[in-house]
This record gives C-alpha cells, structure tokens and sequence, in this order.
C-alpha cells in the first residue's frame, strides 16, 4: 500500500531534520551497494507485492469446485495474501535503508515510477485494460509527487 | 458493492493515520520516552490497519491499475489535512504538487 510508505516517507522526514544529514545526492555514502539499486529494489518489491496480493485476490473469482496447488480457493487467498505483505513490507524497510543514504528530493521521483510499474503488471499478467487516457492520468500523478518531493528538503530545512 | 466506496475510504483513513501518527509524535505533544504510547499512535495503527482491508476490499472489486493510481491522491489529502490540522506551512510550489496529484487522480478517476 502507498499508505505504508507514506509512513516510511514521515518517518524520513523526521530523519531530514537531522543535522547531520547528507542533502545533495553527490554527498551519498559510498559503502554498500548504490542508493539507486536500493531504490529500484523497494520499487520493484512493492510493485510485485500488489500484484500478488491483486493475484490472491483474484483467486476468489474462481469457481469453488477448483482447487490451486490442492488448496481451496480461500486458503490459497490468505496464504498469497501474507506473501504479498511480506514482500510489500521488504521492499519498505528498503525504502527505508535507501532513504537514510540519499535525500527524499532525489529518491522520490525514482520512487514514483511504482505506479507505471504496478499499471503495466496489471496490463501483462491480468490482462487489465489500461486506455491512453489512464496512462496519461498515472503519468501526471508520477509527475506531481515527483514535484512535491522536490519540495521536501526546502520545507524540512 | 462500488469499488469507489471502499477506496475512498482507504485515501481518507491513511491520510488520517498519517495525520495522527504527526501528531503523536510531534514535539511537545508528549514527553519523549512516552511518546510510543500517545493515544494519537493507536489511532495512527487503528486508522492504517483499516486503511488497510479497504484497499484489500477495494482491489478486489476493480482493476490494481486503476485502484493504485487512485491512492496518490493521499498525497494530496494528506497536505490538505495538514495545512488544516496541523497548521504546517504549505508553499506554494507543494500546492502546484497537490493540484497535479489531483488531476492526475481526476484522469485515472474517468477512465474507468
């Protein structure tokens, strides 16, 4: 859910207050692995656990005589369920690694591309129709947290 | 049900955890080693895990790349509650921010 990282975000930005907080991106600490691949990490697991927990989901649909991997429809909903929240919950505390490392104004934008990603899953594994204009409507809202994370540092400073 | 019910409610109870969870923990609402235990945190984790089965509930009535989308619109709703709640300043460039979400929302809102 966006909600989870929203709290992750309130969280950074109690962090930002800190004095001694790196700002600019050229400052990022350079052991580990870089804060961009961190950052696609989080993305990539939060996008792939809304789409497991839309694909437990619709495991409901199916016809109650059918059975997934010789469990009944419901319990292979709830199990799916629970994986899609821990892979959610992993790709949040990589949100929240990648985001001690590297200003909220500069992973932001890179983080907001999750909504592209969980439209075209959508599309590809369930067939989703995405028209023109949702597409145009998830690239002004990628554009906009975009922006207000842009705003983040000035505010917090 | 109307997939739209559940979601909104989703949007308006996390913009409302997160409003309260700032509150809790903002200085001088309560002495620091208590702060964890500030009621304003169990609203926080009462409204988020609500939140949380509306959007399940949501999800399951329509497409994700409909309903994920819809979800930035906490953003927007979160500013606003802010401004309003907690009196925090809100520049102008973050209201821009706010009316982009929004219609980007508006868009995702009529393709349905």
């Amino acid at each position: 859910m966006k909600v989870i990282e929203q709290s992750a975000t309130l969280a950074t930005d109690e962090a930002e207050v800190a004095p001694p907080r790196k700002a600019s991106p050229a400052e990022v600490e350079s052991e580990g692995p870089r804060v961009e691949l961190l950052v696609l990490a989080s993305v990539a697991l939060g996008a792939t656990g809304q789409l497991l927990l839309k694909a437990s989901l619709l495991l409901l649909s199916l016809p109650s005589s059918s059975r997934v991997v010789y469990l009944a429809p419901q319990w292979a909903c709830a199990g799916g369920l629970g994986l899609g929240l821990s892979v959610y919950a992993i790709g949040t505390w990589f949100w929240v690694r990648s985001v001690a490392r590297a200003s909220i104004s500069y992973l932001y934008p890179l983080s907001a591309c999750s909504y592209a990603l969980v439209a075209l899953g959508g599309h590809l594994l369930f067939g989703e129709t995405v028209h023109a204009w949702r597409w145009a409507g998830i690239s002004v809202i990628t554009a906009g947290v975009a922006l207000m994370a842009v705003t983040a540092r000035r505010n917090a400073s | 049900m109307n997939p739209q019910v559940p979601l909104v409610g989703s949007v308006a109870l996390g913009a409302l955890a997160q409003i309260s969870l700032r509150h809790g923990l903002s200085k001088g609402n309560t002495d620091a080693p208590r702060q964890l235990v500030s009621p304003w945190v169990g609203v926080w984790a009462m409204c988020f895990a609500a939140a949380t089965v509306l959007w399940l509930a949501a999800l399951r009535r329509t497409d994700i790349s409909y309903a994920y989308p819809v979800l930035g619109a906490g953003y927007a709703l979160t500013t606003l509650l802010a401004r309003w709640l907690l009196h925090e300043k809100v520049s102008a460039i973050r209201w821009i921010a706010v009316l982009i979400i929004s219609a980007g929302v508006v868009m995702v809102g009529v393709s349905r």
